[in-house]
């Protein structure tokens, strides 16, 4: 698996307006989680900071060999195969996280989605999955019982029940990292579509290109995290059909409705990410309502190339 | 006849007299301990556990003291870190409220969901700018 990692002198000008001749942007990119993760951190080029760098790829590490679904001897799959286990302080609180979005969202978004996604063909990871390997499962609807004892840490399943935390332990880790790496100095975190920052780049909001319907925005992120959830991507066939990996929890298949990207931005990139899926299973004007009434920053792109924004991303573009 | 009975009595009282003395005398006597406890060789295992018994205090002593040592070394470490993170986040702090002051304005409109001016907590989380990628959200 390759790394890189590469300082680029700041050459910017400090909120103050001091010049920060001694500070770089650090760059560090790496595949993991099945994505490619990029960690920008504005500090000193120094030993600290580049060990520091390190580290967040070894604790992201760490974290995939937990809440993994694809890795058969991780916690996670552990878990799913036994029904019922005492579980790590890390599994214990993305379960929770989980748990909790699935009702702040009216079970819009669900960490019981696996078996949906298993059924739909999604059962390997994304690049060993078969060019067409036959005709998808049937619908297998989430919503499936889950007991979390926060005394002892035993997470029971219901019969029948198993967790996918794949894009919401995407957004936890961002946070996790991003809050490891804040201690050197601002950086951005970026998981595939999940961001999540600390501190402004050099003074100003970072800036993370967003797809509208063709064209790129840039938008400038100053606090927190921003998720993309999309049917664009992660996508395979079976039986001559198209899938995705948006799994709507009512209906147990793939979403089907008229939004083909959602963009959020929240105060945390897990947050972010679960609303991210809640609003485009949602469909664009439910996903939207719910958007404002919320206060959520949010971009919503429509298969037919309508964009609608909410939120400060509403008042029009740079 | 009287004076035998006399006799008698004198007798009967010197005897009582006579063991109530040798009583006196035989609890003073064992109240001295004349014959030391130290004086009888102890036995091996006692001998063994009350040797076991020191050891053990005086490691018990050494590893309390070993202990308050790595405690106080601990406080002052974790001070001093205490100390880095509230002086990098206050440095954080001050560069979001001097950024927010002076860049918000350029960057929004200034609509209904944001403030126009202002301090960190009146600038949105995000906002659309004329600047070039760092990186991108694309969908996980």
């Amino acid at each position: 698996m390759s790394t890189a990692t590469e300082g680029i002198a700041a050459g910017a000008t400090g909120a103050a307006g001091a010049a920060r001749t001694d500070h770089a942007l650090l760059r560090h990119a790496f595949r993991a989680m099945g994505t490619d993760v990029l960690l920008v951190l504005d500090a000193a080029d120094d030993h600290a900071s580049r060990q520091a760098l390190r580290d967040a790829e070894a604790e992201m590490r760490r974290i995939e060999a937990v809440a993994s679904r694809f890795n058969p001897s991780s916690e996670l799959s552990l878990l799913n195969a036994a029904g019922e286990a005492e579980v790590s302080a890390d599994l214990l609180r993305l379960i929770t996280l989980a748990l909790a979005m699935r009702d702040a969202t009216g079970g819009r978004f669900d960490p019981t989605v696996h078996e949906a996604v298993v059924s739909a063909g999604y059962d390997r990871s994304l690049d060993r999955l078969p060019a067409d390997a036959g005709a998808a499962g049937p619908a297998m609807p989430a919503g499936g019982d889950v007991q979390v004892d926060l005394r002892t840490g035993r997470v029971t399943l219901s019969q029948g029940t198993c967790l996918d935390l794949g894009g919401i332990a995407k957004g936890w880790t961002a946070d996790r990292l991003a809050d490891d790496l804040g201690m050197h100095g601002p950086c951005l975190v970026s998981l595939g579509g999940d961001i999540a920052v600390r501190g402004l780049m050099t003074g100003e909001p970072w800036p993370v290109e967003v797809m509208h319907a063709a064209d790129p925005r840039v938008i400038g992120l100053r606090r927190g995290g921003m998720a993309t959830s999309g049917t664009d991507r992660r996508r395979w066939t079976r039986d001559g059909v198209q899938m995705h990996h948006v799994i709507d929890p009512i209906t147990g298949l793939p979403s089907d409705t008229d939004l083909l990207r959602v963009t959020v931005v929240a105060d945390d990139a897990a947050t972010a990410e679960a609303w991210a899926t809640a609003l485009l299973v949602s469909g664009s004007e439910q996903g939207a309502r719910e958007a404002i009434s919320r206060g959520l920053a949010a971009v919503l792109v429509t298969r037919d190339g309508r964009v609608v924004t909410t939120g400060s991303l509403a008042d029009g573009e740079a | 006849m009287k004076t035998t009975d006399r006799s008698k009595r004198r007798v009967r009282w010197t005897a009582i007299g006579g063991t109530a003395l040798m009583g006196v005398g035989a609890a003073v006597a064992i109240g001295a301990n004349p014959f030391p406890h130290s004086d009888r060789p102890k036995d091996a295992d006692v001998v063994a556990l009350e040797k076991r018994e020191k050891a053990l205090a005086t490691e018990a002593t050494r590893v309390n003291a070993l202990n308050a040592e790595r405690w106080a070394s601990y406080r002052v470490q974790l001070a001093s870190r205490n100390k880095e993170i509230a002086a990098v986040r206050a440095a954080n702090a001050q560069a979001l409220a001097s950024a927010s002051t002076a860049s918000y304005g350029g960057y929004s409109s200034g609509g209904s969901s944001g403030g126009s001016s202002g301090g960190y907590a009146s600038a949105p989380a995000a906002t659309y700018v004329p600047a070039a990628p760092v990186a991108s959200s694309g969908s996980s």
